[in-house]
């Protein structure tokens, strides 16, 4: 029986890249389907190039590098071209929209660009504009993308938020945001620090202020129910967090996070980072941040629920726990993004519909 | 178990495939079937029951690739045309080192001919037929073109019949080998159809491609053939190329390349009587 990568040799390729020099031919058959799996087969063809460890890889494994690659490198140029077309939709309503996620990173040129691969392009705008925006966008060619009902109601209802829009002559879809992390949860980031630190990138577009962009990344990690493709995230973390710290101390992204409420994410986030990267960040964070190093039950969390959920989910890697640790993850990012009185009735729906499915096979709802 | 199919430029895991469907794919896989068991794959297919109860009554299988589920869950007897649309899936999502086109691919004299089509337009029927008679069939899904020589590639596998395809082709040759017919797929009723031994694939090289017809059957029409000029061939091509909008200026210079070389037709046919002789004379 060949043997299989285990979680831990997974994460050692992160913080010790020539460790993939001892892989024999079926371990990279498995780390090929595992990246596949994670969305990351591009980000890691310039990992390895960053390393100079290309010429180690073997050919079968080298062709679907250079495959993920060409895509990737692709998208860049199409963000690019999508995000001109939208600003020009915008300004016809004097619409300046705020770039964010991976549009912002190529927009940016932040180190986790490259290689990486997104489904839609993400904007903010300021709340007393989304109706404006919905009725510019579908007078220039976007659809609101069918969602199920129930869906659609909630995303309405609760989120707050647009639903995603699609360009059908283009294939681009679009997310429209109001703020960074949904409102539900209760927290509310005020506008002037959204809008009012944004900055210009070079092709004059906008993205969030440099620590407010890393913040968002994080929170977006933090905030989330599904950890299925999550290393991707801790990665372009730590990508960020590299980039940052090239240009400025830790010590002010920990104030900005104390102000907004997220010193907690950002010891996670560090402390991930510490022990797939084999950063050194935990010891240099300052302010409420810093004072979780010592609380034993958030290091235990952090250990032993959030680093095994957000190992990629592939069968040739989750282990019972890895699983176990997903669920618990996954209860609590929407016990954090919803009030109880939303959440029971939303796991009841969700509850029924999973037993039907039980029965009738996962894919009763599917039209 | 897990099955292997080499299929020369890409080489496929079938993960749990199940026992009823490997006699099939010994037919018409012949050698490819588990051939080079020690060498890495490329694609790996799982195959999945759906739930408990669906194991009892109406069993119902998935096909997962990694983490996705790219199509519907089937009716265990539909799996084997599943699994072709499973392997075409994999390659049109994945490989971008290639100009893929939809399209069959036929070759005599170490020259090639190509016939980009929509689905239902007897593209695959024609390439059965002329694999039947005495050309090669690199593919009779997707030209497989190689983004450094421009050359069409072959690739090892059956042919899928539609509908009245089966019958046509079993009526002109009835000692085609071919699969069980699946009735009632979401395409209608498939059968797969053997047109080279594995020993027979090895003997085949890349290929220039020199001719692009565009096939269209016409229920009794009589033979028309069309020649168009290489400019409108080009945007009919670039029409037909599933990734070339991905593939940026590789894409562009191979499909001039591939333009250049090649004489354009639009060609309607109800029989194949005489389309062999005016292919034959292509590849001259």
């Amino acid at each position: 029986m060949e043997q299989r990568l285990s979680q831990a040799q997974f994460r050692a390729i992160f913080s010790r890249p020539c460790s993939l020099a001892e892989f024999d031919l079926p371990q990279w058959e498995q780390l090929l389907r595992i990246l596949r799996g994670a969305d990351m087969l591009g980000a890691f063809y310039y990992f390895l190039k960053t390393n100079e460890l290309l010429p180690i890889v073997p050919d079968f494994f080298q062709a679907h590098l250079h495959s993920a690659k060409r895509y990737s490198d692709r998208q860049v140029q199409q963000i690019k071209t999508e995000t001109d077309y939208l600003c020009q939709t915008l300004q016809t309503i004097n619409c300046q929209p705020t770039f964010l996620k991976g549009a912002a990173y190529v927009l940016d040129k932040t180190s986790n660009h490259e290689g990486r691969v997104m489904t839609d392009i993400d904007i903010l705008v300021y709340k007393d504009d989304l109706a404006l925006v919905e009725t510019t966008l579908k007078r220039y060619g976007w659809v609101e993308k069918k969602l199920d009902d129930y869906d659609q109601q909630y995303y309405r209802k609760w989120a707050h938020e647009l639903p995603p829009f699609n360009h059908p002559e283009r294939g681009v879809t679009l997310d429209i945001h109001h703020t960074i992390i949904p409102p539900i949860s209760g927290i509310e980031i005020p506008e002037s620090l959204l809008f009012g630190t944004t900055k210009h990138t070079e092709s004059g577009k906008i993205t969030l202020s440099d620590p407010m962009m890393v913040i968002h990344c994080i929170i977006h990690l933090f905030y989330n129910e599904d950890y299925e493709k999550s290393f991707r995230d801790i990665f372009d973390i730590h990508l960020l967090l590299t980039d940052y710290e090239e240009k400025y101390q830790l010590t002010s992204i920990c104030q900005l996070a104390d102000e907004l409420g997220f010193s907690k994410e950002i010891y996670y986030a560090c402390a991930l980072t510490d022990a797939i990267f084999k950063t050194q960040r935990v010891k240099n964070l300052t302010g409420q941040s810093a004072r979780y190093t010592h609380v034993t039950t958030t290091n235990f969390f952090i250990k032993n629920i959030i680093l095994p959920a957000i190992m990629p989910h592939h069968d040739l890697i989750n282990t019972p726990w890895s699983n176990f640790a997903r669920t618990i993850m996954f209860l609590r990012g929407h016990y954090l993004k919803m009030p109880l009185k939303v959440l029971v009735p939303h796991i009841w729906v969700k509850f029924n519909r999973a037993l039907v499915m039980l029965v009738m096979g996962p894919h009763h709802y599917e039209k | 178990m897990t099955s292997i199919l080499d299929l020369g430029v890409y080489r496929f895991a079938i993960e749990g495939c199940p026992s009823f469907i490997l006699p099939s794919l010994s037919t018409l896989y012949d050698d490819s079937l588990g051939l080079f068991p020690d060498k890495p794959i490329d694609f790996h297919l799982t195959i999945k029951n759906t739930s408990l109860l669906r194991r009892l009554i109406k069993p119902q299988v998935s096909i997962y690739f990694d983490n996705q589920r790219p199509f519907h869950p089937i009716k265990k007897s539909l799996l084997l045309p599943s699994i072709e649309w499973g392997l075409n899936w994999c390659i049109a999502s994945f490989d971008f080192n290639h100009l893929l086109i939809h399209s069959s691919v036929i070759v005599k004299n170490g020259k090639a001919i190509i016939f980009p089509a929509q689905p239902g337009s007897g593209k695959s029927t024609l390439a059965t037929y002329l694999g039947l008679t005495g050309w090669y069939v690199y593919s009779d899904e997707m030209a497989i073109i190689n983004l450094e020589n421009q050359q069409v590639r072959p690739m090892h596998r059956p042919s899928s019949l539609k509908n009245k395809s089966i019958e046509v082709i079993r009526e002109l040759i009835p000692d085609a080998t071919m699969s069980p017919v699946a009735v009632g797929t979401h395409k209608g009723d498939i059968a797969h159809v053997k047109l080279t031994t594995r020993a027979g694939f090895n003997a085949l090289c890349d290929a220039d491609v020199i001719a692009v017809v565009f096939p269209k059957y016409r229920e009794n029409q009589s033979l028309s053939i069309e020649e168009l000029s290489q400019t409108a061939g080009f945007s009919r091509l670039v029409h037909h190329a599933f990734n070339y909008n991905v593939l940026g200026i590789d894409g562009f210079n191979t499909l001039k390349s591939v333009v250049d070389k090649s004489q354009f037709f639009n060609l309607s046919y109800s029989s194949y009587d005489g389309l062999n002789a005016f292919f034959s004379d292509l590849v001259m």
